[in-house]
């Protein structure tokens, strides 16, 4: 008992973590109407200028100039804190001033284009190891129960508890909380009343980068400094904010606490000598199972009441269209891409292969978020459990081609059935922080479990023989077979891509396409035509896990390994970018993206060709991803149309003749 | 599919208001029968209330099937169809895809039979009906109000509704648009479709329905034939005004 207490304890340093950022969130949400999954990647930001301030650098996007000695404790504090508010200023007038009148899924896709673009600036500085973080408070620690705790955590949990309840009174006395509450209520009432909303959003955001810096700095040298830790703290951040109802700072602040301490009972349950183990050590990844058993409670018992934000303006996504033709374009596009295969060198080959399985990924995001308006972060998790089954069941039970690879896309499918059916009732954007934290999850608890997951250097699948033939990279071909991959394999690749495409324009046509139109339209009306909303968004998620099914079992065969590297959520995240970046609502846009995809064609001619790195892709998608989303969300394959705010052709002389009819 | 819609006790509560209080009314088929009442009444609430997007206490019977307690879909398939004060249309469509989408519910089998052959099922009849089949190919956000409005209703009809519930059909329609629209209701209750219809042109109401229901204050103020009520002294004082009485009296009664 003594040693659980003392575990909860220290779960005060990331207790405090989480509840800074969760109050963060919940600072956005009240301000600009957002639910930043960025917000943990600010918190890295500010913690990394920190170690860049007290190493003697300016960490800025690209540059990393010299200051001529470490800065001392207290100025690099205060100044990487203020540099942390710019950054939340910067975030507001550059991102969320355009996204206004958008709907709430292009504002959390927003919160991923800044998630990426922050991670990606730290790897291109800092690579992908962890730093050690330089301390802020004193040190020192107490006796408690035996054990020692040190002053520190309990310091930083007590600060942000403070924080909480300071930022519940000025919300509270102060006219600036009532006016940002008046504006939360109801934008157009405030704005009649004399208050600027945008201004608020300003105010609101600039705080959350403050608050989500300094927690970063504080509690850094507790937890790690590196590219990942800090900005996926985000998920059971989120959890507190959402138990919270991203309204209550107070809650905010003590359900972060309580997150820190359920992790902590996780991690002493783990040195208990009943708790399983795998390979001689106990099972990782329970805390963030539990995680996502909080998010999935938190959705169900308070789904439907979460706030929503009174906009005056409707928002909406990127036009859908129907596709006119189906049979000619694939027909064109499988002559071309056959004899590209053929005679292409292997390494375009290799990229024309990526790009293929990556247009394939890019189709679950046109069904998931171009026709429903859902938007999933778990999507490479799917496609890692089917690449996985197609491993496991190929290497324990000697199952290949054509049942290993049926079971691996029918397992894919099942989870996202499993994944999505708690939060079946609530809005997308709760959705997606559901999936976020399955796939933190599935990869920590899944992935990286030595006995079922993929271990360190990925678990190896067999290459697929089907009727004595290889149809995998490395068999044999008569044509342009000197180096892999196969051109057959790529045939392949090529003949179900070409499937899946029209499949998803099928399905555009199709009646039930119609019905998740309706549904991304308006889920009222769609109701009252008889239509069954979560049913539709249900069919859509298991369609979409279902297409990453498959892409993780062409990947699966394509690598000849199964790397949790290739699976991760950052993977997911670059995925939503260039979907985006491509049109995300049409399958021309899934080309677009399955191009710039990491190892695809665009990739190959840009490393191999031109010498340009790798590393920037990350940068090129975050930037990339913001960019689309504030100003083409149509994407580039819809870039040549009007802008849907523009008055319809034909649409304004009808108007003018009723209002002359009216006044006359 | 003729039922009768019958609605007793319906009660909603907004926190501490009473927004409806035990109303109760019932529309046969081949009826129209006209709800009104001063602003707030409680109008729109009662329409949301009995199609299950407002949550209500009180019984909702379509036909011999019990609907009280049922989701919003799921009243809709039994077949309440109802229109919306905003149109509501689904913007990211064209008309032809509006009106197929509540036309027809296929079962899993054609569902996937559907999508393996990318076809989907249109029905144009309704838009000959209505005469909007012009407007068929248009993209549903690029409509004027009285077109949206038209193909709203031209929606709600197309999954043949038992009983149709329309919210101020002739809001934002010129008085040339507001008298088609009344020729075309009767046509479709000739059908035999029973129609509540919720508006705020008098002319229309008084003109068009069989039987109206005044609500105010969320309860019933009185409920008759168009003559009866424009006669009704408490009607008159809660809603209609002098100008009513005047109206009828310079134009009639129903055409």
């Amino acid at each position: 008992m003594d040693r659980l207490i003392l575990f909860i304890l220290l779960g005060a340093g990331p207790g405090a973590l989480y509840a800074g950022l969760a109050q963060s969130l919940v600072l956005t949400h009240r301000g600009a109407g957002v639910i930043n999954v960025g917000a943990g990647a600010m918190a890295m930001w500010g913690a990394y200028t920190f170690y860049g301030l007290r190493e003697g650098h300016l960490l800025l996007p690209l540059v990393y100039p010299g200051l001529g000695g470490p800065v001392p404790v207290v100025p690099a504090f205060l100044l990487a804190v203020a540099l942390s508010a710019l950054l939340g200023a910067l975030v507001d007038v550059a991102v969320l001033k355009w996204l206004r009148t958008s709907a709430p899924l292009a504002k959390l896709v927003a919160g991923v284009g800044l998630m990426l673009t922050v991670q990606a600036l730290v790897v291109l500085r800092f690579g992908g190891t962890g730093q050690t973080a330089p301390q802020v408070l004193a040190g020192g620690s107490v006796r408690i129960l035996g054990g020692a705790v040190p002053v520190v955590r309990l310091e930083v949990a007590g600060l942000a508890l403070a924080a909480g309840f300071a930022l519940a009174a000025a919300y509270r006395r102060t006219r600036f909380g009532l006016a940002t509450r008046a504006a939360q209520e109801n934008e157009a009432e405030a704005m009649m009343s004399g208050l600027s909303p945008r201004r608020l959003s300003l105010l609101n955001t600039t705080f959350a980068g403050a608050l989500a810096g300094a927690v970063g700095i504080l509690v850094a040298p507790m937890t790690q400094l590196d590219p990942t830790t800090l900005a996926l703290a985000v998920v059971p951040a989120l959890g507190a904010a959402l138990i919270a109802r991203f309204t209550s700072f107070t809650v905010a602040a003590a359900a972060g606490l309580g997150m820190g301490a359920l992790q902590a009972v996780a991690l002493y349950l783990q040195t208990l000598p009943w708790f399983p183990t795998s390979n001689g050590l106990p099972m990782p990844g329970l805390p963030d199972v539990l995680f996502f058993l909080v998010i999935a409670g938190a959705l169900m018992w308070r789904g439907t009441s979460l706030p929503d934000r009174g906009a005056h303006i409707e928002p909406r996504l990127p036009p859908a269209p129907a596709p006119r033709r189906v049979a000619r374009p694939t027909a064109i596009g499988v002559a071309v891409g056959a004899v590209a295969l053929l005679i292409l060198p292997f390494d375009l080959r290799q990229g024309l292969v990526n790009t293929l399985i990556a247009v394939i990924a890019c189709l679950s995001l046109v069904v998931l978020t171009g026709y429903v308006g859902q938007v999933s972060l778990a999507q490479f998790a799917f496609a890692g459990l089917s690449g996985l089954v197609v491993s496991k069941i190929g290497i324990d039970l000697g199952i290949g081609p054509p049942w290993a690879p049926l079971l691996g896309v029918a397992a894919a499918a099942v989870f996202g059935l499993v994944d999505v059916l708690p939060a079946m009732r609530v809005r997308g954007v709760h959705l997606a922080i559901l999936t976020l934290a399955a796939a933190v999850a599935l990869q920590n608890f899944g992935f990286h479990n030595p006995s079922w997951g993929a271990g360190g250097l990925g678990s190896p699948v067999s290459s697929p023989v089907l009727f004595g033939i290889d149809f995998g990279p490395s068999g044999s071909f008569p044509l342009n077979a000197a180096h892999p991959p196969s051109p057959l394999f790529g045939l392949v690749c090529l003949l179900v891509t070409a499937l899946c495409c029209v499949a998803v324009a099928n399905l555009r046509r199709s009646g039930l396409g119609q019905r998740m139109l309706a549904v991304r339209s308006g889920e009222r009306a769609a109701a009252a035509a008889g239509i069954s909303v979560p049913a539709v968004k249900v069919t859509a998620f298991v369609i979409s896990a279902f297409l990453m099914g498959v892409v993780g079992v062409l990947t699966a065969y394509n690598f000849g390994s199964v790397d949790p590297a290739n699976f991760g959520i950052v993977n997911t995240l670059v995925l939503i970018a260039l979907a985006y970046l491509g049109g995300i609502s049409v399958i021309k846009g899934a080309l677009i993206g399955g191009m710039l995809m990491s190892g695809g064609v665009a990739a190959t001619i840009m490393e191999d060709y031109l010498g340009l790195p790798a590393d920037y892709l990350l940068l090129f998608a975050g930037v990339s991803l913001i960019l689309t989303v504030t100003t083409t969300p149509g994407g580039i394959a819809l870039a040549h149309r009007k802008s849907r705010n523009g008055p319809p052709a034909g649409k304004e002389p009808g108007r003018i003749a009723a209002v002359a009819e009216a006044a006359g | 599919m003729n039922q009768t819609l019958d609605v007793r006790g319906l009660t909603v509560r907004y926190g501490g208001v009473t927004a409806l209080d035990g109303v109760g009314l019932t529309v046969a088929p081949g009826e129209l029968v006209g709800l009104i009442g001063p602003n707030g009444a409680g109008k729109t609430t009662f329409i949301d209330a009995v199609c299950g997007f407002t949550r209500a206490t009180g019984t909702v019977r379509l036909g011999h099937r019990d609907l009280t307690g049922r989701r919003a879909y799921a009243r809709a398939r039994a077949g309440l169809g109802r229109s919306w004060q905003a149109a509501d249309l689904y913007a990211d469509l064209t008309v032809r895809e509006n009106l197929a989408v509540g036309a027809y519910r296929p079962d899993w089998r054609r569902t996937l039979a559907e999508v393996l052959r990318g076809r989907a099922r249109h029905d144009e009849r309704v838009a000959e009906l209505l005469g909007i089949e012009d407007l068929l190919d248009r993209p549903a956000d690029g409509l004027s109000a009285g077109q949206s409005k038209m193909v709203d209703l031209a929606r709600a009809l197309a999954a043949d509704p038992g009983v149709l519930l329309l919210d101020e059909p002739a809001a934002g329609l010129n008085t040339a648009e507001s008298r088609l629209l009344a020729t075309r209701l009767r046509t479709v209750v000739d059908t035999g479709t029973g129609v509540l219809l919720v508006d705020h042109d008098m002319a229309l109401v008084l003109g068009v329905c069989d039987r109206i229901v005044v609500l105010d204050f969320g309860r019933v103020l009185a409920e008759g034939t168009p003559r009866e009520i424009q006669d009704d002294d408490a009607v008159i004082a809660a809603y209609l005004g002098r100008t009513a009485r005047g109206d009828r009296r310079g134009k009639g009664d129903r055409p």
